[in-house]
């Protein structure tokens, strides 16, 4: 195994967890603050990738129409989150978690049902944009142009995810309803508006997976099944609702994700998992939990 | 300006307050004094919202305000510094002012006047609230309050637990904050701090109000005192 095999593979694996980490810290978030474990949010994600799907056919295969598709089917995705959260969520806050989890999943079933009867049921596809084809040399390796977007985009979540929480009254607010929601009303704050901007901010991060992930997958109604799975892991590691501790383990993942492909190629599925559960085991509260 | 009438507070099934009425006047210091668990916290938390009465009414300026949320009670200009403080303990010091910076036309409150008032919070700005004493949370509770600019403080037990240097602190500085026209009610064990801030006191016994008279009366009244209080 040479350096830039090395470097190659440490590359891609970076690149996967911060893909990983966009859609971890949209979970993580609504978890965090609005104490709600999102379902949907694998349905929200599935919803990016086909509006993008759709947008793409609309505005054609230029890459300047791949970019501005992308953020349309985020926002579109936002709205959408918006009506989940004024139509149902909002009715469940402060009431059992059993509700708002049966709540997310009917969503989950819903929004498959929606998919495919609107998309249908077979898989669907969107070309790579031109600048995002070919491949760039690093250190003697050569790492797919794609996988910058995955890079560019989890840079920016974490950028902006940073300005947010930290430089916003809004995000501040939103940190504080993580540990003392009683007590953010206490001072004349209304919680219920902090909780719509975080559930919204987590589905267009979902959606925003789903738009960067559409031209490297197989857009079907099942695809949020899978990935959901591993960002819930990402999330558990990183610990329940920490937005930095999902960024450290979205990059594990990814990264052992990248390497069990190089080391262990017959049981690389397997890997990242196993190295979630030995980070659970050391930190059974997450990375960054306290 | 605030005024309790004849109210009921159950926590689920277990009542406990009956038929309790106070009222606090404009720049007026109330006292509710009492021992431990006679309902003094469950008053205040009535009052903020996070107890709405089962039986009677709450009114400020005129208005009622049982049964509305607690962030509009908290709008309408009543801030309510728990006993348990409840800093927001992963933000610094500036952000748990910044926060509850609520601008009011006549508001006089921001971060500037708040590190002038309260001096040592000025030295640890960018310190997270976890990371305070006891001391340093009460005042930044008190500080938090503050920036909501609001005309009646409901203070539970600001002095419990800290040294006797913090105490008088917190004491002269509650009595600055009621010559600057502040209303407040405060629910206190520690009867000797009590007695340089209140005009006025009530007395809780078993979720009732027993007893209402000045300050200086009730200071005076050796029986009630060792009644109710066990102050002999």
């Amino acid at each position: 195994m040479d350096l830039s095999t090395v470097v190659s593979y440490l590359l891609i694996g970076i690149s996967r967890g911060m893909f990983y980490f966009v859609l971890a810290a949209g979970l993580t978030l609504i978890l965090g603050v609005l104490k709600i474990i999102n379902f949907a949010h694998g349905s929200l994600y599935m919803l990016g990738a086909f509006f993008m799907y759709t947008l793409i056919g609309i505005m054609g295969k230029g890459t300047g129409a791949f970019f501005l598709s992308a953020a349309a089917a985020a926002i579109a995705v936002g709205f959408i989150s918006l009506a989940i959260e004024q139509l149902f969520l909002k009715h469940l806050y402060g009431k059992e978690h059993l509700m708002q989890m049966l709540l997310t999943y009917s969503l989950v079933l819903i929004f498959g049902d929606s998919i495919e009867m609107i998309w249908g049921t077979g898989y669907h596809t969107v070309a790579m944009p031109k600048l995002l084809t070919g491949s760039y040399s690093f250190l003697g390796a050569y790492i797919a142009k794609f996988y910058l977007l995955f890079l560019i985009s989890g840079l920016l979540t974490v950028i902006l995810l940073w300005l947010y929480l930290y430089k916003t009254k809004l995000g501040k607010i939103a940190r504080a309803v993580a540990t003392n929601r009683s007590m953010v009303d206490a001072l004349g704050i209304n919680a219920d508006a902090t909780f719509m901007y975080a559930f919204i901010i987590g589905g267009i991060l979902a959606g925003l997976g789903g738009a960067i992930a559409s031209p490297a997958v197989n857009i079907t109604s099942q695809m949020g099944d899978s990935i959901i799975i591993k960002v819930f892991l990402v999330v558990t590691v990183g610990g329940l609702g920490n937005i930095w501790g999902s960024l450290i383990a979205a990059l594990i993942f990814g990264i052992s994700e990248s390497f069990g492909v190089l080391i262990f190629p017959r049981f690389e599925l397997v890997v990242p998992f196993v190295i979630a559960a030995i980070a659970l085991i050391l930190r059974p509260r997450g990375i960054l939990s306290k | 300006m605030l005024s309790v009438k004849e109210i009921d507070v159950c926590y689920g099934k277990a009542q406990a307050l009956f038929n309790v009425s106070i009222h606090v006047k404009k720049e007026e210091a109330v006292l509710l004094l009492g021992r431990n668990g006679v309902g003094k916290s469950t008053l205040l938390k009535s009052i903020i919202g996070f107890l709405p009465p089962v039986k009677g009414s709450i009114f400020f300026n005129g208005k009622q305000i049982s049964g509305k949320k607690v962030y509009r009670i908290a709008n309408g200009g009543i801030a309510y510094v728990p006993q348990e403080r409840e800093i927001f303990p992963d933000l610094t010091v500036e952000d748990n002012l910044a926060v509850a910076e609520h601008k009011t036309q006549n508001g006089i409150w921001n971060i500037e006047r708040i590190y002038q008032f309260f001096n040592p919070l000025a030295k640890m700005k960018k310190r997270l609230g976890g990371n305070l004493s006891g001391g340093e949370q009460q005042m930044l509770s008190i500080g938090r309050a503050l920036m909501t600019n609001p005309k009646l403080l409901l203070l539970d037990e600001p002095t419990e637990g800290l040294a006797p240097l913090i105490v008088r602190m917190l004491e002269e500085q509650i009595n600055k904050l009621k010559k600057s026209g502040i209303g407040i009610l405060l629910a206190e064990q520690n009867l000797q701090s009590a007695f340089k801030i209140g005009d006025r006191a009530y007395l809780m016994e078993k979720g009732s109000i027993c007893y209402e008279g000045s300050t200086e009366d009730l200071m005076k009244n050796k029986d009630i005192l060792n009644r109710y209080l066990g102050i002999r």
